[in-house]
């Protein structure tokens, strides 16, 4: 026992000198994943991509069609940058990304709305910019809501409604939505605790990989799993460590930045964050030496890695949920750890509620480190006899 | 004469050993031909559903009235939302939500429809999870659509009435202005048609650069073992041996390109607008600042694996950098200026404003005009890495591990 330990031991000195080794591990362990923070973080500093960029094409000029357009610059999604002569124009502004969108109000619109001859405006919204198309949709949508609105409102009130029940009238049924968790909607919020510890999670899957594979590729592989009486586990955790201890380390500061300094919804103990942090990061080396076991050749263990945690960032239901994506798409993002961490986030950071209903993640992350002491002995088999394929 | 002569034969004799290496180089292999071709599909098959659709809500009617009652069964008709159930109560709801079996609950007051015939605006409170914003998007639409027919049905009656006590100007007809919404470009609105273009630039460009990088440092590997000079090298000038490579990587990327540009779109049914002619004229510079932007990031490459490490992650970036994601009008300056370095981000624009946008060429000058000042720019930043800090130079101590 005082001998394993003893091993242990000297495997931990080994793999903090082997991380100390080259500037590239410090850099891929520590400052990518901070610099990148940094630059998302700073990138969404705004919130909320408010102000959307709109022209306003009037091509009747009255009264009526002057205060709609003022409408439009008054809203918070949308900023009327320029006013065009006719739709060519408009288009081709929208073609050189100029605008975003635009709103066009006919020729005789005002005449036509008085006489009762029901004139349509249209808005065109370009949808190859997901985001700001959705603001943009929302502000035109209302804009043109309440244009008709004041406009009947106008007319019952003239033919002697009452000005309390015409309100009514017009909005019989009004829902009010309540965002949990992100009543600002804020973009940031929602993008920061997903895609920040994806970037992390990937490094940590590749560095694992890279720092076992390194063994094999300099055929120093033997005399590595020697130094640690032979035992693969012994060796593994020798390596591992100390990553996962830098690798953690950098996991709470950005929670610290994220939680801590800009305030974003935290509605559990810090500790559950920090605790589904270390585990991601062990998780995620795990996952790594499960690829390593499976496909030793150090460039495909690789890529293999690189093509997961890549794919991660589309596959977890950051953006499209897991559910609707074709099941057997659907189905990889189970063995992504990062799904797990960010259900995690959304259960306890955002929406707060009991973390009964969140075990099953923890257990999730926790299968993954299980999982990985499974094939560790074919891996031994490669170690004892390295093959370097370039 | 005889001095350019020379150069176009180095360069020609360049060109065609990178040519040699690179295709009997698996590693780079996998990188300029599997990636280009199968990431394009891969990420097609995740997106291509499109939508966020029949998202479950669980509804809280204290009310019971048959106008509820409508208004739940409109709503479990709208393709958004799918009404999973009734909960007896806010507390019943809360915890199907918690335990992911709905994403929003709609509450009906006990007092809704009473409200309604009494001519008050009812309130109906609706919670939305916040987890995914697409999620939020679907049932919001889907709410305001109902709300919206619904209270036309309203409306409608309540105008009849109005009419018939001829308080209408005499005719009864209630004056309304219309509006129609028409979507540009990805005409479909859906997710796969709005972000697969742009990441199909990037995919260019990542491949592109990784390939680059590994080429690279597998010659300094070799150089390293050789004391100091790659042995498989040919000896030119550095501008003949730059230009050289990056006719390489063009000639082979032809092919990609094409793929993956105007056929992937139209395997899926992605916008298809804008004239092939003017694409392949702007994707030439592209190309380009792209190679020689990855002649100058293979400086920081010692070794092929390394590449891994150090530019994989740089993907996720990028995609935010070009204002696919969130848009370029909400940067401050600090990051609209780092975007502006990067081939990616004016690549992706242009196409999407070509493919998508049916753009012509004239009118994304700008960023076609960027991407040959990106091109001068790496180019010249390459030749002073390669001139002054040389690679070869680098000392690169070997550190036995244990």
């Amino acid at each position: 026992m005082k001998y394993l330990a003893k091993l242990i031991l000297n495997s931990i000195r080994q793999g903090c000198l082997y991380v100390m080794s080259r500037p590239l591990f410090l850099v891929s362990i520590v400052a990518i994943p901070l610099v990148s923070a940094f630059l998302m973080l700073n990138l969404m500093s705004s919130g909320l991509a408010n102000d959307v960029p709109v022209a306003i094409v009037d091509l009747d000029g009255s009264e009526m069609s002057r205060s709609i357009a003022a409408n439009i610059d008054a809203m918070q999604t949308t900023r009327v940058v320029m006013t065009c002569n006719s739709f060519g124009e408009a288009r081709a502004a929208v073609q050189e990304g100029k605008i975003m969108g635009f709103f066009l109000i006919p020729e005789n619109f005002s005449s036509e709305a008085v006489a009762g001859r029901n004139p349509e405006m249209s808005y065109y919204t370009n949808y190859a910019y997901i985001v700001p198309a959705s603001l943009m949709f929302k502000g035109f949508k209302t804009v043109s809501v309440l244009s008709n609105g004041s406009l009947v409102k106008a007319t019952l009130t003239s033919a002697g409604l009452a000005d309390g029940s015409v309100s009514a009238m017009l909005q019989p049924i009004v829902a009010d939505m309540h965002m949990l968790g992100n009543p600002w909607m804020s973009y940031p919020i929602y993008m920061s605790n997903s895609f920040i510890p994806g970037i992390l999670a990937l490094m940590a899957m590749i560095v694992t990989v890279f720092s076992i594979t390194d063994e094999i590729k300099r055929g120093t592989s033997p005399m590595w799993l020697e130094s640690c009486g032979g035992s693969m586990m012994v060796a593994l955790i020798g390596r591992l460590a100390p990553q996962t201890l830098l690798f953690t380390l950098t996991g709470w500061i950005i929670q610290l930045v994220i939680f801590g300094w800009l305030d974003f919804p935290l509605h559990c103990s810090i500790a559950t964050m920090m605790a589904a942090m270390l585990l991601l990061v062990l998780a995620c080396q795990a996952m790594g030496v499960i690829v390593c076991c499976i496909v030793p050749n150090m460039r495909l263990a690789l890529s293999v890695c690189s093509l997961l945690s890549v794919l991660a960032f589309s596959i977890s239901g950051f953006t499209l949920p897991v559910e609707n994506m074709y099941g057997w798409v659907g189905i990889i993002s189970y063995i992504l750890p990062i799904r797990y961490y960010f259900l995690i986030y959304i259960d306890q950071a955002l929406n707060g509620i009991d973390l009964y209903y969140s075990r099953y993640y923890f257990i999730a992350l926790l299968l993954f480190v299980l999982l990985s002491l499974v094939p560790l002995g074919n891996l031994k088999r490669m170690c004892r006899r390295p093959v370097y394929i370039p | 004469m005889n001095k350019i002569g020379k150069w176009l034969i180095d360069a020609f004799g360049v060109c065609k050993r990178e040519f040699h290496l690179a295709s009997r180089d698996m590693g780079v292999m996998l990188f300029f031909l599997a990636l280009p071709i199968a990431y394009p599909i891969l990420y097609a098959l995740i997106y291509n559903p499109e939508y966020v659709h029949d998202v479950p809500v669980v509804v809280v009617d204290d009310c019971r009235s048959a106008t509820t009652r409508e208004y739940i069964r409109r709503l479990d008709a709208s393709q958004y939302v799918d009404v999973t159930g009734y909960a007896a109560n806010m507390q019943e709801a809360r915890q199907a939500m918690a335990q992911k079996d709905c994403y929003a609950i709609v509450h009906f007051p006990e007092d809704f429809e009473e409200c309604i015939g009494r001519g008050e605006t009812a309130h109906m409170p609706v919670y939305c999870d916040m987890s995914l914003l697409l999620r939020y998007k679907s049932v919001l639409m889907a709410q305001t659509d109902v709300t919206a027919s619904m209270s036309a049905d309203i409306q409608a009656e309540v105008l009849q009435l109005a009419a018939m006590q001829g308080l209408s100007a005499g005719s009864g007809i209630v004056p309304t202005v219309e509006s129609t919404s028409v979507p540009m470009g990805n005409t479909s609105t859906g997710l796969a048609s709005a972000l697969l273009p742009g990441i199909l630039v990037l995919i260019l460009q990542q491949s592109l650069v990784l390939g680059i990088c590994m080429l690279a440092a597998g010659s300094r590997e070799r150089a390293r073992r050789n004391g100091g000079t790659d042995p498989l090298a040919i000896p030119a000038s550095i501008t003949a041996t730059m230009t050289g490579k990056a006719l390489c990587y063009f000639i082979i990327y032809i092919v990609p390109t094409i793929y993956i540009l105007k056929y992937v779109p139209m395997f899926f049914s992605f916008p298809q607008n804008g004239h092939s002619l003017d694409i392949i004229i702007f994707i030439v510079p592209f190309l380009l600042s792209t190679i020689f932007f990855g002649m100058v990031v293979q400086r920081f490459i010692h070794e092929r694996e390394s590449v891994f490490l150090l530019f994989v992650f740089s993907s996720i970036l990028f995609l935010f950098f070009s204002g696919l994601s969130w848009p370029q009008y909400g940067m401050n300056t600090f990051c609209t200026l780092l975007g502006s370095c990067f081939p990616s981000t004016w690549g992706i624009n242009g196409y999407i404003h070509i493919k998508t946008n049916g753009a012509e060429l004239w009118q994304v000058a700008h960023p076609y005009g960027m991407l040959w000042l990106l091109t001068a720019a790496y180019f010249i930043i390459a030749y002073l890495i390669h001139r002054y800090a040389t690679p070869h130079s680098h000392t690169h101590t070997h550190t036995p591990a244990s």
